[in-house]
C-alpha cells in the first residue's frame, strides 16, 4: 500500500492532518516521506507506517526523488487544485511583510489611546472614594 | 496564628524553606482539575496543571497538533473521519 509516490495524510505529531508523499521504504516499520515542505509544510523525514493514512492518489516519481521533482509531479497530476493546496511563491513573501508593517502602525495608536485614557480617569475617583469610606 | 480565611481548607498549603532555614507555610488557591479529552473524557497528558498558565510558553500549554483538546487516539480518529468525508 505504501509504495513510492503514494499520497498520505499524517495522523500523529505536530504535522498531523497534513498531506505528504512516500518516497521510499527504509524498514519494515519506517518510510521516507516529504510534503514537500514548501507545499504542505511536511519536512523530508522518516515516518512510522502507523502514523500515515494512505489516500487514493498516486504520483509518478522514482524511489527517493527530490522535492522539486515531487512538486512537478503534483502539478502534472493536478492534485494541488484537488486538495486545495497553496503552491509556493517565492516573490510574495517580502510584500506581505511590508503590508503588515504598514497596516499595524496606524492601527495601534488609534485603538490604544482612547481606551487607556477613560480607564485612568475612572479609576482615580474610585480609589479616592474607597479611601474616604475606609477612614 | 493565620488569619481565619487562611485556616479553611479552601486554600492549599505549601511548605517553603526560607533562606534562613526555617520552614514556613504559604497559602495558595487550589489547583484546577486535570484537563480532559473532549471526546472520551480521559485526562490529557503533557498539559500543566496550574492557575497562571500565561507564565508558561504557549508551546508548553497544549500539544502542537490540530485537535489539541482531544487525546491522541481520538485526534487520529477525527483526522481520519475528515479525510473520508473529503474523499466521499
Amino acid at each position: 500500500m505504501l509504495e513510492p509516490g503514494r499520497v498520505c495524510v499524517k495522523t500523529a505529531g505536530r504535522e498531523a492532518g497534513r498531506y505528504c508523499v512516500v518516497l521510499k521504504k527504509l524498514d519494515e516499520n519506517f518510510v521516507l516521506v516529504t510534503g514537500p515542505k514548501s507545499l504542505t509544510k511536511v519536512k523530508r523525514r522518516k515516518c512510522n507506517i502507523e502514523h500515515l493514512e494512505p489516500l487514493e492518489y498516486k504520483l509518478e516519481i522514482k524511489a527517493g526523488a527530490e522535492d522539486e521533482e515531487v512538486l512537478k509531479a503534483y502539478e502534472k497530476a493536478g492534485l494541488i487544485e484537488k486538495l486545495k493546496l497553496q503552491p509556493p511563491k517565492a516573490e510574495e513573501k517580502p510584500k506581505k511583510a511590508e503590508k503588515k508593517a504598514k497596516e499595524k502602525k496606524p492601527e495601534k495608536p488609534e485603538k490604544e489611546k482612547p481606551k487607556e485614557k477613560p480607564e485612568k480617569k475612572t479609576k482615580k475617583p474610585e480609589k479616592a472614594e474607597k479611601k474616604k469610606t475606609k477612614k | 496564628m493565620p488569619r481565619p480565611a487562611q485556616r479553611s481548607s479552601k486554600l492549599r498549603k505549601l511548605r517553603i524553606k526560607t533562606p534562613g532555614g526555617r520552614v514556613k507555610v504559604r497559602f495558595e488557591k487550589r489547583r484546577p482539575g486535570k484537563p480532559k479529552c473532549a471526546k472520551c473524557k480521559k485526562p490529557l497528558s503533557g498539559v500543566p496543571r496550574m492557575r497562571k498558565l500565561d507564565r508558561v510558553p504557549k508551546s508548553q500549554r497544549r500539544p502542537e497538533r490540530p485537535y489539541a483538546n482531544l487525546c491522541p487516539t481520538c485526534a487520529r480518529q477525527q483526522i481520519k473521519e475528515k479525510i473520508y468525508k473529503l474523499a466521499g
